[in-house]
């Protein structure tokens, strides 16, 4: 059963058509990568998906159709990290991560034990659980990235949103972040739709691919159907060489 | 604390004194051995409690202290006791004379107390005003609610025949500032939102263009009426000479309808800090709660204008203050502000009556001359934490 499910879905941001009928179906348990060039609307869906812009057709999560869900049942089901969220530089990373649990407190927000112990499990499974008195304004791009993700993990959503979760991250920390939410969507069952500018990296964490090019989809499928030489030279404009890594994902090179 | 045990001089007083803290100490260790994952969490739910404490204390002693200082000389141990005899359940007879316990309760109380309610409004104002835009330089000024408020109640004075008028009971130009304040927010409001969607730097630039075109329109009322001036200066300073019991008992319903809600929704100010966006995904409707947080807001701020006029800076620096020792969640932000800011008002109160006496200063002043050198001292003691 896909987790996710999205049927002819349209965006218009300030009367601009940004997407003209996405299809998409990510199966339970499993990474899918939105790839695209730039202003293919790959945010856009994610911004879709997770409620925070209007859209029209059908965006099923968990067989619930998202535009009809309440903003905190909606986000008891998804939840989402921005390509460049904000971190108040003076909150700690405790009391950030406990924001996480928003969507399961009542008006008052009052978190109980039980809230605690969540996000405290959080910070422990991504390595945080020394830094639970640190401000945020104190940590690394990499730390900031983790502390993100334990605040999404608090959330205890089956479907996980990333959009971008690499950037401005060097390759150590790149590959780390990936490791990790790979590793628990392996061990916790979650469901990740990420977008990736880079193509070898989506290539080698992604079950899925989907190609978006001007709002459209233009292909999809595993990492070797929709990563070739030709598709990449039509809608990236970039002459690229695609290798086999030996174990059948594809690798992408730019070549002069 | 273990001293007492190392020195191990048993004289009676270090036992009296000493006996009561190793118990604590010792409670608190055993509690930190017996789980160190929770004793973190004790910890963190100990220190508001010690914060808000701290503050209660600091708000009394600012109301006794200027309980006792002022004209009549009132003798400090007879006013302590005629304090505690306020009380409930509290029977004391003061040493205070008829006179004296007159000036105590018709002159002093009312204005300790107006100015504590007022500061701790105005403050808690500040500091959600703060939090809803996400901009620590938010005040009641900056989103033309005092601007509202002074030219309601300049055009009162000068064309609705002066502070002697009243609408049913109320002063027309507590009334006016009130209508006014709230008109200032609602108009920065509305065109924030035609202009920019309703996002907060639109509404601040709102704000903005608002206050200085009132600003415009109450300096140009002022200077085709140079006979009202004094008065209008008066009262655009602030101050809390006329306070009195009716007063207190206008502002009360406002400013406990107002508290009430601010403080209700501090948990979704501090989701609010994180953007519109990831508030939105948390499962916070971001523009519903900026409404009500606002008008909230603005209620208290209107309802501090109505009584005492402008008072600026206390909205501003209060809130800093408290975010250095408490830190930014509005939990402890809230209630923290409206005590530290009750307590400040106080104090500035007391200072702008006894500074120059038997003249008053306008408490405006005594506001921004004390709180700005301050406010500076402030920063720079804590701006380690600015890195």
């Amino acid at each position: 059963m896909s987790a996710v499910k999205a049927a002819g879905v349209r965006v218009t941001l300030d009367r601009k058509p940004i997407l003209h009928g996405v299809d998409l179906a990510v199966a339970s348990g499993t990474w899918h990568a939105v790839l695209g060039p730039n202003g293919a609307g790959k945010s856009t869906f994610l911004k879709a998906v997770v409620g925070v812009l209007p859209y029209q057709g059908d965006i099923r999560v968990g067989g619930e159709e998202v535009a009809k869900l309440s903003a905190k049942h909606r986000a008891r089901l998804i939840a989402y990290v921005p390509q460049q969220p904000q971190l108040p530089g003076d909150m700690t990373v405790a009391e950030y991560v406990l924001l996480g649990r928003t969507p399961h407190l009542g008006y008052l927000g009052v978190e109980s034990r039980t809230d605690r112990a969540v996000a405290d499990s959080a910070l422990e499974r991504l390595d945080l659980g020394g830094f639970a008195r640190r401000r945020l304004g104190a940590m690394s791009g990499g730390e900031r990235q983790r502390v993100v993700l334990a605040r999404a993990l608090a959330q205890q959503a089956g479907v996980l949103l990333l959009d971008e979760p690499t950037t401005a991250l060097d390759l150590g920390h790149q590959q780390q972040v990936l490791d990790l939410v790979d590793g628990l969507r392996a061990t916790e069952g979650l469901t990740v739709i990420s977008t990736l500018h880079d193509l070898s990296l989506a290539a080698q964490y992604a079950d899925e691919l989907t190609l978006l090019v001007g709002g459209r989809v233009a292909a999809c499928g595993t990492a070797r159907e929709v990563l070739t030489e030709q598709r990449i030279a039509e809608h990236y404009g970039a002459r690229v060489r695609v290798f086999d890594d030996g174990q059948g994902r594809p690798v992408i090179h730019l070549v002069r | 604390m273990e001293h007492g045990a190392d020195t191990g001089a048993p004289g009676v007083t270090a036992e009296a004194v000493g006996s009561p803290v190793p118990v604590k100490a010792g409670g608190r260790a055993a509690d930190s051995e017996a789980e160190s994952a929770p004793s973190r969490q004790s910890r963190r739910a100990g220190r508001p409690t010690v914060v808000l404490l701290a503050g209660t204390v600091v708000l009394l002693l600012a109301v006794v202290a200027s309980s006792l200082g002022g004209a009549a000389g009132l003798p400090a141990g007879g006013t302590a006791e005629a304090l505690l005899d306020k009380l409930p359940f509290v029977d004391l007879h003061s040493g205070l004379g008829p006179v004296q316990q007159s000036v105590l309760d018709q002159i002093r109380l009312p204005r300790v107390v107006l100015a504590t309610l007022v500061g701790a409004l105005l403050a808690q104002a500040g500091a959600a005003y703060q939090g809803v835009f996400r901009n620590p330089l938010s005040d009641s000024g900056t989103i033309g609610a005092s601007a509202g408020a002074g030219m309601a109640a300049t055009l009162v004075i000068v064309y609705g025949g002066g502070p002697e008028h009243t609408v049913a009971g109320i002063g027309a130009v507590p009334l006016a500032a009130f209508v006014g304040a709230l008109g200032g927010v609602l108009a920065s409001y509305v065109l924030g939102t035609l202009v920019g969607r309703g996002g907060t730097a639109s509404l601040i630039l709102a704000g903005v263009a608002v206050s200085s075109f009132v600003g415009a329109v109450q300096t140009f009322v002022m200077q085709r009426s140079t006979a009202d001036v004094r008065q209008v200066y008066s009262w655009l300073f602030g101050s809390f000479a006329g306070a009195d019991w009716s007063l207190v008992r206008l502002a009360l319903p406002y400013a406990a309808i107002s508290v009430l809600i601010v403080t209700v929704h501090a948990r979704h100010l501090d989701v609010l800090a994180l953007g519109d966006d990831e508030a939105a995904t948390l499962g916070l409707n971001p523009v519903r709660t900026r409404l009500i947080v606002l008008a909230a807001a603005s209620l208290a701020t209107a309802t501090a204008v109505a009584v005492s006029g402008i008072i600026g800076f206390v909205g501003l620096v209060v809130p800093h203050i408290v975010r250095r020792v408490a830190g930014p969640g509005h939990r402890l932000l809230l209630p923290m502000s409206l005590l530290v800011g009750g307590a400040f008002l106080v104090l500035a109160d007391l200072l702008a009556r006894t500074a120059l006496a038997p003249a008053e200063l306008p408490i405006g002043v005594v506001t921004s001359f004390v709180g700005a050198p301050f406010f500076l001292v402030i920063l720079r003691a804590t701006r380690e934490r600015d890195r």
